[in-house]
């Protein structure tokens, strides 16, 4: 990893057409400002973990929890008496 | 080519040439995977499948969002169309990533749609500037809110 050290006020350019602005501390606080072109994708690197996440345990799915889905409209439909019905039976 | 099989969490699935989807970029968590299966199985109407072609095969359930948000409105980012090759708007469908829980009420990703070009059966899966869309959205819980609120 490259390692740059940068008062508030200064940037970082990456690659000439992404430039990283430090523009302000405070306490464990970085302010940064990021210039770049419209099709680059920026976002914050949790985001892309809860996303990862997601996937993996939307894929994972247990049979038990495939069989929640079924139906799932169905039920809707029938309003929330018939839902709250049906969890008590299953529990 | 002729139709081959897949073994599936919703068991074996036959598929030819037409129901393969490229995904130029894989997708997060499965950023090695570059074609899946997309599956209807009325069993579980109108949820639809992404199944990644590896080893034992990752079922995706999807959504239309639309059924559940009546007034999405993803603003699809300008690499996402490139890597799609997508010309008009109309050659894009917009699913959303459910995640069923066992004991708990499912969710569906709002904030990341996978993005598929009918044209070219490509897609990606995007990350929305927007951020009021949830990663983990409570569909069922937001509805009886509304109820709640407008009586």
């Amino acid at each position: 990893m490259l390692v740059l050290s940068r008062q508030i006020g200064e940037s970082v350019v990456i690659r000439e057409e992404i430039t990283v602005k430090i523009l302000e501390v405070q306490g464990d606080t970085v302010k940064i400002g990021i210039e770049a072109p419209k099709d680059v994708p920026i976002y914050r690197q949790e985001l892309y973990q809860a996303i990862m996440e997601e996937n993996r345990s939307a894929g994972k799915a247990t049979s038990e929890a495939l069989q929640g889905l079924k139906g799932i409209f169905n039920r809707d439909k029938g309003g929330k008496e018939e839902s709250e019905v049906r969890e008590k039976e299953s529990e | 080519m002729g139709r081959q099989t897949l073994r599936t969490p919703l068991g074996e699935i036959e598929y030819g040439p037409e129901d393969r989807i490229a995904l130029p970029k894989g997708i997060p968590g499965f950023e090695d995977v570059n074609y899946a299966l997309w599956v209807s199985n009325p069993e579980y109407e109108p949820v639809k499948w992404l199944i990644l072609e590896r080893e034992e095969g990752v079922a995706l359930p999807l959504l239309d969002p639309f059924i559940v948000v009546e007034d999405y409105t993803p603003e699809i980012p300008d690499d996402a169309v490139d890597i799609l090759e997508a010309e008009v708007a109309e050659d894009l469908l917009v699913y959303c990533v459910a995640t069923p829980r066992p004991g708990q009420p499912p969710t569906v990703n709002l904030r990341s749609p996978v993005v598929i070009n009918v044209q070219n059966q490509h897609a990606v899966q995007v990350i929305l500037k927007n951020e009021n869309y949830p990663v983990r959205y409570d569909w069922r819980a937001a509805a009886q809110e509304k109820t709640a609120d407008s009586c």
